[in-house]
C-alpha cells in the first residue's frame, strides 16, 4: 500500500515535534521510507530517471524548450543581471528587486504564473508517487521555484543564498527549486545555506542545456541541516562541475544524467566533525562519448559515520564513456566511521571505467611533522582533515 | 641545552646511557656513529617523539622541557629536520607557513614575499609555496624544503638529522654556508651526518659520537677518520 507524501508528512511532525533534528528526521525516513515503501514502489534508481525520461520525451511539457510560453521566462534577461538571490524562511526575499529587474526568478504559489504552475502540477503527480525525501519537499513545499538563466555576459555567477539569521524558531524549510540554463550558456551558480536554524529539506533540479558550462559550489555553513535531492540533466555537449563542502549534517542525493558528449566533474568536500553525514550519488551515462570524473573526500571525528554510495550506470548506448570514482575517508579517531560503496554497472563496450574506495586513519607521524614544527595538536589534526577534503 | 644523566630508550632498547653535555649558544656539534645507534632517536627524543621514553632531565633556556608538548618545545626554539619529511596532501607549503608563524591577515604580502626569498636561497622555484607540503617532491626538494623550514624559524637551537644526504654538490655547500652563518648569529647546531665532505668544510667545536651506548666527546681528527674509515 502507497502512503501519500502527506501522511509522511504528518509523521515527520510527529517525529521532529518542536524541534527539526535532521538525525532524527535520516532516522525516521531511513526506517519509515526503507521498511514500510520499500516493498511498495521504491527502487533508487528508478525514481529519478522516470522524472527524467519525462523531462526528455518532453512527457511533462516541460515549457522550456523554446517553444509555447518560453518567452515569459527570459523576459529580462538580456540587461541586468542580479548578483545575489536570497531566500528568506523559504521565501525569495529577492523576488521584489527581482521582479523590477525583469521578473525572471519566480516563486509560484499556484495561482499567478500559469505554465510554471502547470509545470508544476503536472511534475508533482510523477513526485507524489515516490518517497525519496527530496521529492517529498515537493509535496511539503507550497509551490516551487523556477529560475531560467542564460548567457548575459561571457561568464556569469549567481549566488541562491539562504539565510534565516533573524528566525529564532526551528523548523522545517522546504522547497523546490528548477534551474534552466539555457543552450550555449556559460554560469557559475552557488547555491549556500548559511547559519540555518531550520532544518532544509530541498529538490533542485538543473537543466543544462546543450553546449552550456555550469560550475555548480553547493556550501552549507554552520546550519542545523540538510536533506536535499539534486537532479541534474545534462544536455548533450555540456559541461558540469559540481563542488560540494558539508560541514554540518547532510543527508545529499545527487543524481547526474549526462548525454553525449558530456563531461562532468563532482567533487565533494566532507567534514563530519559535530555530525553524520550521507552521499548518494549516481551518474547516468546515456549518451555516447561521455567523461566523468567524481571524487569525494571526507574526513570524520567523533562517533561520527559517513555514508557514500556512488553508482556510475552506462547505457547500452553510451560507447566511448570514460568514468572514474574515488572515495577516501580519513579517520581522525577511533570511534569514527566510514561506510564506502563505489558501484558501477556497465551495460556496453568499449568504455573506461574504474572505480575505487580508502579508509584510512590520520597517520601519526604527519601529526607529528606539524607539531616539530611548532603546531599544536589539536591544530595539526585539523591541518590534515582540511588538506585531506580540500578540493 | 643541558643534558643531565640522559638515558634514552626505544621499544625496550636502550641506545643511550647517562648522557651529560652542555651545548652552548653558537655551538656547533656534529654527530656520527653507524646505523641504528641512536642518532635519529637522540634527536625525536629531544622533540618528545611518543614512542621514545626519555630519562633524566634536559633544560634549554633552563627551563625543563622533558614534560612540554614537542610543539612548546618547537615554541621555545628547538627544530629538528627530518631524514624522510612526510607528505601533507592539500596543506599548501605557505599555508603551513602561515600557520608555523601565526602570520595575521595585513602581513601575508611581505611574509609571502620573504618566504619566496627564501625558497629561493634553497633553490626551490616560487611556485613551492602553493604546493601541497613535500608531494611529490623528490629525496633532495624535500631536504631543500627542511632547509627552508629551519631558515623561516631560525631556531636557537637546531638538530639537522642527515639533512646533507640526497643533496647535490650545490645542495652540500648550502647545507655547510647555512651552519656557519648560523654559528655567526650565535645559535647552535647539532648535526647528525655521515658525509665527511660537510664536516671538512664545517666551522664546528667538537664531534659527540655513538659508542656502546655512549656519547663521547672527540674532535675533528677522530670524526673525519670515523667518516674515512667506517665503522666496522
Amino acid at each position: 500500500m502507497t502512503k501519500s507524501c502527506e501522511d509522511l508528512l504528518d509523521l515527520l511532525i510527529e517525529v521532529g515535534g518542536e524541534q527539526w533534528s535532521i538525525n532524527a528526521t535520516k532516522e525516521f525516513l531511513s526506517k519509515s521510507l526503507h521498511d514500510s515503501y520499500t516493498p511498495v514502489n521504491y527502487k533508487l534508481e528508478e525514481y529519478s530517471s522516470a522524472v527524467f525520461k519525462r523531462l526528455w520525451t518532453k512527457e511533462l511539457d516541460f515549457p522550456f524548450n523554446g517553444q509555447g510560453n518560453a518567452s515569459v521566462y527570459s523576459n529580462g534577461f538580456n540587461d541586468e543581471v542580479p548578483q545575489n538571490v536570497r531566500f528568506k524562511a523559504g521565501q525569495f526575499s529577492g523576488n521584489h528587486e527581482l521582479n523590477q529587474l525583469g521578473g525572471h526568478i519566480w516563486h509560484d504559489t499556484g495561482d499567478a504564473h500559469g505554465n510554471v504552475y502547470d509545470y508544476y502540477t503536472r511534475s508533482i503527480d510523477v513526485f507524489k508517487n515516490s518517497t525519496i525525501p527530496g521529492l517529498l519537499a515537493t509535496a511539503l513545499t507550497g509551490g516551487t521555484s523556477v529560475c531560467m538563466l542564460s548567457t548575459w555576459e561571457n561568464k556569469h555567477a549567481l549566488n541562491f543564498v539562504n539565510e534565516d539569521v533573524d528566525n529564532e524558531n526551528n523548523s522545517l524549510n522546504a522547497g523546490v527549486y528548477i534551474v534552466h540554463i539555457r543552450d550555449k550558456s556559460n554560469l557559475t551558480v552557488k547555491e549556500s545555506i548559511l547559519n540555518g536554524k531550520d532544518m532544509y529539506l530541498n529538490k533542485w533540479i538543473y537543466i543544462i542545456g546543450y553546449d552550456s558550462k555550469l560550475e555548480l559550489t553547493r556550501e552549507v555553513i554552520n546550519s542545523n541541516g540538510v536533506v536535499d535531492d539534486v537532479s541534474i540533466i545534462q544536455y548533450p555537449g555540456s559541461e558540469l562541475i559540481v563542488n560540494t563542502y558539508d560541514k554540518d549534517p547532510q543527508w545529499r542525493h545527487l543524481d547526474i544524467t549526462a548525454y553525449q558528449n558530456t563531461t562532468t566533474t563532482v567533487n565533494g568536500s566532507v567534514l563530519c566533525k559535530n555530525s553524520s553525514s550521507s552521499h548518494n550519488v549516481i551518474v547516468n551515462h546515456k549518451g555516447n562519448n561521455s567523461t566523468s570524473t567524481i571524487k569525494y573526500h571526507s574526513a570524520i571525528y567523533n562517533n561520527n559515520v559517513t555514508d557514500f554510495i556512488g553508482s556510475i550506470n552506462v547505457d547500452k548506448k553510451a560507447v566511448g564513456t570514460n568514468s572514474s570514482m574515488i572515495n577516501k575517508n580519513l579517520l581522525m579517531d577511533k570511534t569514527s566511521k566510514a561506510k564506502s560503496i563505489p558501484k558501477l554497472n556497465i551495460n556496453t563496450k568499449e568504455i573506461q571505467c574504474t572505480h575505487g574506495c580508502t579508509i584510512s586513519n590520520v597517520d601519526e607521524n604527519e601529526i607529528y611533522y606539524l607539531e616539530t614544527l611548532g603546531v599544536s595538536k589539536t591544530n595539526a589534526r585539523k591541518m590534515i582533515a582540511d588538506g585531506h577534503i580540500q578540493i | 641545552m643541558k643534558f643531565q644523566d640522559v638515558s634514552i630508550t626505544i621499544d625496550n632498547k636502550e641506545l643511550l646511557k647517562n648522557f651529560n653535555k652542555t651545548i652552548l649558544p653558537g655551538e656547533t656539534v656534529v654527530v656520527i656513529g653507524p646505523n641504528g645507534c641512536g642518532k635519529s632517536t637522540l634527536a625525536h627524543g629531544i622533540m618528545g617523539r611518543g614512542d621514545i621514553d626519555v630519562e633524566g632531565s634536559i633544560k634549554f633556556n633552563n627551563k625543563e622541557i622533558t614534560d612540554m608538548e614537542t610543539f612548546e618545545r618547537s615554541k621555545e626554539g628547538i627544530f629538528v629536520s627530518w631524514q624522510t619529511p612526510p607528505e601533507l596532501p592539500g596543506v599548501s607549503t605557505f599555508g603551513l607557513i602561515k600557520e608555523i608563524k601565526e602570520i595575521k591577515s595585513a602581513q601575508i604580502g611581505t611574509e609571502l614575499k620573504e618566504f619566496k626569498n627564501t625558497l629561493t636561497k634553497v633553490g626551490l622555484p616560487e611556485s613551492w609555496t602553493t604546493r601541497p607540503v613535500n608531494v611529490g617532491g623528490s629525496g633532495g626538494e624535500r631536504k631543500r624544503a627542511e632547509l627552508s623550514n629551519l631558515l623561516t624559524l631560525q631556531p636557537q637551537c637546531a638538530i639537522l638529522d642527515e639533512i646533507d644526504t640526497g643533496l647535490d654538490s650545490n645542495g652540500l655547500k648550502l647545507v655547510v654556508e647555512v651552519i656557519n652563518d648560523r654559528k655567526e648569529k650565535n645559535l647552535s647546531t647539532i648535526m647528525i651526518t655521515h658525509n665527511i665532505n660537510t664536516v671538512q668544510n664545517l666551522e664546528y667545536d667538537y664531534g659527540l659520537m655513538f659508542e656502546d651506548g655512549k656519547l663521547v666527546e672527540v674532535d675533528s681528527n677522530v670524526v673525519e677518520k670515523k667518516l674515512k674509515e667506517g665503522y666496522d
